[in-house]
């Protein structure tokens, strides 16, 4: 019992505290939650996290939010989906309520945003070096065709192509591999 | 009913973002300001600045802010929860399928596509930040920003030299560095 209750706890405390220190938007989120549900925790293994931020990325709204819920989920069902979404929610949620409030003050937080400024090279950087470090662990585990994907999805945005049609060209090249082994 | 068309019109912003908060931003514009005027340009630029010194998704920062200023507290929750209807929906059914046939053969080979996708998608997403941090993006000469490339090369280095540690630690460490360096550059 206590540790039933310690899950679904633990689940809300981390979705959380994601959300509470995660500025900036965009993949940010990635190293964040492989940091925690995957190094940390030991919840989840990277292909599986991996394969619910594609999934994420897919489905409409936002990816930390979709992420998370596919985390609880995969954790305690529908419950747990519902707690790490609240998890996720409540943090931006009340700081801009807070923020609505005191509204007129924004010039003093220019401090905070100074320090944001400087942490966006260090941000630039975790991101590209999260897909760098992917790349070279479907290397070595010769995931040939992951590989050749990425390489395909590498050449479709050098065409400048809409990231919706990226994703549904890489699902159907799935589709046909998949029939193409199987015969 | 105020409440019912917050409700919707944020779920209809939910409903048409895919991608993510880049691909939010035109509809939330297009509907908050342009359609229903429930802020107007200047209010819009604020909610952007304030969404970017503040944790989270954008939407959720977006409903908050609009629901609080139209309807109070309660339409911030009526928006944020529309916002979110359209995912929880659609996420469940993923969720449920993808737990149930992950292991099958063609979920499988789809998956191992996405992912391969998304792995490429992150790549370039940090590749493109990089470039613009050094302010590169521009044919036009902009000043080639020298304390962020020091920043990048400093990060970089720890990233590969203490592989396991916390991206938070690195982010609130180089954004203290950088601060403290900008007061050195520019004497």
């Amino acid at each position: 019992m206590n540790n039933k209750q310690n899950i679904y706890w633990t689940i809300f405390i981390s979705t959380f505290y994601i959300s509470a220190v995660t500025f900036g938007g965009g993949y940010v989120i990635v190293p964040i939650l492989k940091k925690k549900f995957v190094e940390d925790l030991k919840y989840i293994d990277d292909e599986e996290m991996m394969n619910m931020i594609a999934i994420s990325q897919s489905s409409p709204g936002a990816v930390a939010i979709n992420t998370s819920m596919m985390i609880g989920f995969k954790l305690k069902g529908a419950l747990g989906g519902f707690i790490s979404v609240l998890g996720t929610v409540l943090p931006p949620f009340l700081i801009i309520s807070l923020i609505s409030i005191f509204y007129d003050n924004l010039s003093k937080m220019q401090l905070f945003s100074k320090f944001l400024q400087y942490t966006q090279p260090a941000i630039a950087v975790i991101i590209f070096n999260v897909a760098f470090n992917l790349i070279l662990s479907s290397k070595e585990k010769k995931e040939n065709y992951v590989l050749f994907i990425i390489m395909i999805t590498l050449i479709l945005s050098l065409f400048k192509i809409n990231m919706m049609y990226i994703l549904l060209i890489s699902a159907l090249l799935g589709i046909i591999n998949y029939f193409v082994k199987r015969r | 009913m105020l409440y019912l068309k917050l409700y919707l019109v944020f779920a209809k912003i939910g409903l048409f973002s895919i991608g993510g908060g880049y691909a939010s931003l035109p509809l939330i514009e297009e509907n908050i300001v342009n359609n229903y005027k429930w802020l107007n340009n200047s209010e819009f630029l604020d909610l952007l600045s304030i969404s970017q010194m503040t944790p989270g998704p954008i939407a959720i920062n977006a409903a908050t802010f609009v629901g609080t200023k139209v309807a109070g507290v309660f339409g911030a929750i009526v928006a944020t929860l529309g916002f979110i209807t359209p995912s929880a929906i659609i996420i469940s059914i993923f969720s449920y399928i993808y737990f149930k046939y992950k292991d099958l053969g063609i979920f499988k080979s789809i998956l191992n596509s996405l992912r391969g996708s998304v792995i490429a998608l992150i790549g370039i997403s940090g590749y493109k930040m990089i470039l613009q941090q050094l302010h590169l993006e521009n044919n036009y000469n902009d000043n080639f920003n020298i304390l962020n490339l020091t920043l990048m090369i400093i990060t970089f280095i720890i990233l590969r030299i203490v592989k396991k540690i916390d991206p938070l630690i690195v982010m609130l460490c180089i954004g203290i560095l950088g601060m403290f360096l900008s007061g050195i550059f520019s004497v």
